[in-house]
């Protein structure tokens, strides 16, 4: 049933020691051990924590993490196989027909007499060509070195079926919805239950009228579906409230309200869609379950964690501050970078991993931020949003 | 429909019981006094540690089971707990809803998947309330103000808690006497949360504060663990707001004051 025998294990008082179990009961773990009276139970206490079970996981993650790092290379390395492929042939075009460009026009009334009439016609074109060349060549360097610079900047207009959120009204946060996956609003609570991945404790800290899962949020192609999971005061949808177990599918403009907090379900306004590259504008970051508000700037990368004054330690954005929900954030847990001027989200091997509008962030990946994203750590949830 | 299970308890000539006319459960008495509630240390939800002056009252020796919440349904009509949610599973406990009856293996099991108005429903039709969450609190850590029902430490196998492995509700009395409280009232401490009349504001407890309204709006407080729970969570000061409508492991307990 076990995988290890706890009675034979070298490192029990360490395991014992560091468990989080209260003293009196490490104490009667301790005790159960000597007098040799422990039984499958206790050793399940142990195991649910297991110091050698964990060793090992770290080392699978270990393992994973470098198998994702080859994979994100290789599929690199392809892509620029890829490319230069696809370079060369279109050199090896432009070779050929530049050196028949430069052919003289002897040779070139030779070789046309050569070949038959249909195949000449049909080189026809080919040689008409370079009198447009030069311009479609530019054209294609200009999308090439939009492609390269351009990569962040297109993230706004990336991704077309990302275009619905809700705005809260009080507080006039928005919170993205993205166009598949599931969502679950609710209230941050420390010890009990699931944290959710939008957090609404701030806005409902009058009334408490807000399950800690109050209600989800079902994306499909772009088109979004709100559910009650069994909240005490009830989902409404334009004021008629969804019953337990069913959904309803969202039209723009509809009012939605969660126990008290209200809010908008619209279209994301153009200009925020396609975001200029240079707009000058304020990078906000609101900690949702305190409120407290932080703007952020480039060009530094930020580091968001919990400060430690053990290893005298302190990010940048130090949720410690906010008591008791950086329960589950880690010292060091995620960075903003900064890429033409646009944050980005990386997790830095977090316990308790980051997410961003419900989907996990793997290690290794650096997400692009967007107005209305809600950042996932641990438990606690950040809004990103901008002012212009 | 007539088995009506009487659980074999082991008799505490301490306590002192009668039997309800109404629903046929036992209630212990409860002698009223001081009474010790929360504790200075683990969850801030029941921090602090502080006492309060209660009047005798009874309560029910073990949670409202299948085979009671049975004869309050065919009295009165109520809908029986029956629910495909997506959030919740309901497998194994939904009721059959053409037949009104339980889940054939659990006669004597707690009843779940019940809102806080049913249990107030089935309150009413027994002529009890449902206990205050000091009266809760003091019958479930007895007069000297225990941990746990039956003492300060942890003992395992005296509750259905996530350690003892059942991995569900378990029938009444299945730890008795090992988990009984000193008044002889069983499975406070693990099984299923229970309903009570409080609503979750923080401590101190005041009962004139306005906790104890029924009208009020607010999240209703659940005490004693479920078997879902580990071992930090089952003792006799967590609390839980019941934020949800129902929950595959939320049942409750009824009490009355004496005339």
């Amino acid at each position: 049933m076990y995988k290890y025998s706890c009675r034979k294990c070298p490192i029990r008082s360490r395991c014992i020691r560091e468990s989080r179990y209260t003293t009196s009961v490490k104490n009667m773990i301790r005790s159960a051990f000597e007098v040799k009276t422990d039984t499958l139970a206790t050793w399940g206490l142990l195991q649910s924590n297991c110091l050698l079970i964990r060793a090992e996981e770290e080392q699978e993650r270990k393992a994973q993490e470098e198998t994702t790092l080859q994979r994100r290379l290789r599929e690199a390395r392809e892509s620029k196989r890829k490319a230069t492929a696809e370079l060369l042939k279109r050199t090896k075009g432009d070779t050929t027909s530049s050196l028949i460009r430069r052919l003289p026009q002897a040779q070139k009334a030779r070789e046309a007499a050569k070949k038959t009439e249909s195949e000449a016609a049909a080189e026809v074109p080919e040689y008409l060509r370079p009198v447009s060349k030069p311009d479609q060549e530019l054209s294609n360097n200009r999308s090439d070195s939009t492609d390269q610079a351009g990569d962040t900047q297109s993230l706004f207009s990336q991704e077309r079926t990302n275009r619905y959120w809700f705005t809260v009204k009080g507080s006039g946060r928005h919170i993205m919805l993205p166009a598949s996956g599931n969502l679950v609003l609710g209230r941050f609570d420390a010890t009990f239950g699931i944290p959710p991945d939008i957090d609404l404790s701030y806005e409902d800290a009058d009334h408490h009228t807000v399950s800690r899962r109050h209600a989800k949020i079902v994306g499909i192609n772009g088109h979004h579906r709100l559910e009650d999971t069994g909240s005490r005061y009830g989902v409404f949808v334009n004021g008629e409230q969804i019953q337990p177990g069913s959904g309803q599918q969202l039209q723009p403009g509809d009012r939605v309200a969660i126990g008290n907090v209200q809010m908008f379900y619209d279209q994301i306004p153009e200009y925020l869609q396609e975001l200029p590259r240079q707009a000058p504008m304020h990078h906000i970051l609101v900690i949702t379950p305190t409120g407290r508000k932080l703007t952020i700037a480039p060009p530094d990368n930020i580091i968001i964690g919990r400060s430690d004054r053990f290893v005298d330690f302190t990010p940048e954005i130090d949720l410690g501050q906010d008591g008791e929900v950086a329960s589950k954030v880690s010292r060091r847990h995620a960075v903003i970078q900064w890429r033409n001027d646009l944050p980005h989200l990386e997790d830095l091997g977090s316990g308790f991993g980051t997410k961003i509008n419900g989907q996990m962030v793997l290690i290794g990946q650096s997400v692009p931020l967007k107005p209305g994203d809600h950042i996932w750590l641990g438990g606690c949830v950040l809004a990103y949003d901008v002012e212009l | 429909m007539s088995e009506h299970i009487t659980p074999e308890f082991e008799e505490n000539p301490t306590a002192s019981m009668i039997i309800w006319p109404n629903d046929g459960k036992d209630m212990v008495l409860i002698p009223g006094g001081p009474a010790i509630m929360g504790s200075n240390d683990g969850n801030v939800n029941s921090q602090p540690a502080h006492q309060l002056q209660l009047l005798d009252f009874y309560i029910d020796r073990w949670p409202v089971t299948n085979v009671e919440y049975k004869k309050f349904v065919d009295a009165t009509g109520h809908p029986v707990p029956n629910y495909e949610v997506s959030w919740c599973d309901t497998r194994g406990y939904n009721w059959d809803p053409d037949t009104r009856m339980y889940p054939p293996d659990k006669a004597d099991h707690p009843v779940v998947l019940v809102t806080w108005e049913d249990a107030m429903a089935y309150a009413a039709w027994a002529g009890k309330r449902l206990p205050t969450e000091a009266e809760w609190e003091r019958a479930a850590r007895g007069p000297d103000g225990f941990k746990y029902p039956w003492g300060n430490d942890v003992v395992f196998g005296c509750c259905n808690c996530k350690e003892a492995g059942l991995g569900d509700t378990s029938p009444i009395g299945a730890f008795s006497p090992k988990g009984d409280t000193f008044e002889g009232v069983v499975d406070m401490v693990g099984n299923v949360w229970e309903w009570t009349n409080s609503l979750f504001w923080s401590y101190p407890y005041d009962p004139n504060d306005g906790r104890e309204s029924r009208q009020a709006s607010g999240f209703r407080v659940l005490r004693g663990a479920s078997w879902i729970n580990d071992v930090n969570v089952t003792n006799c000061m967590s609390r839980l707001d019941g934020d949800f409508l129902f929950y595959n492991n939320v049942g409750f307990r009824c009490a009355v004051s004496p005339e």
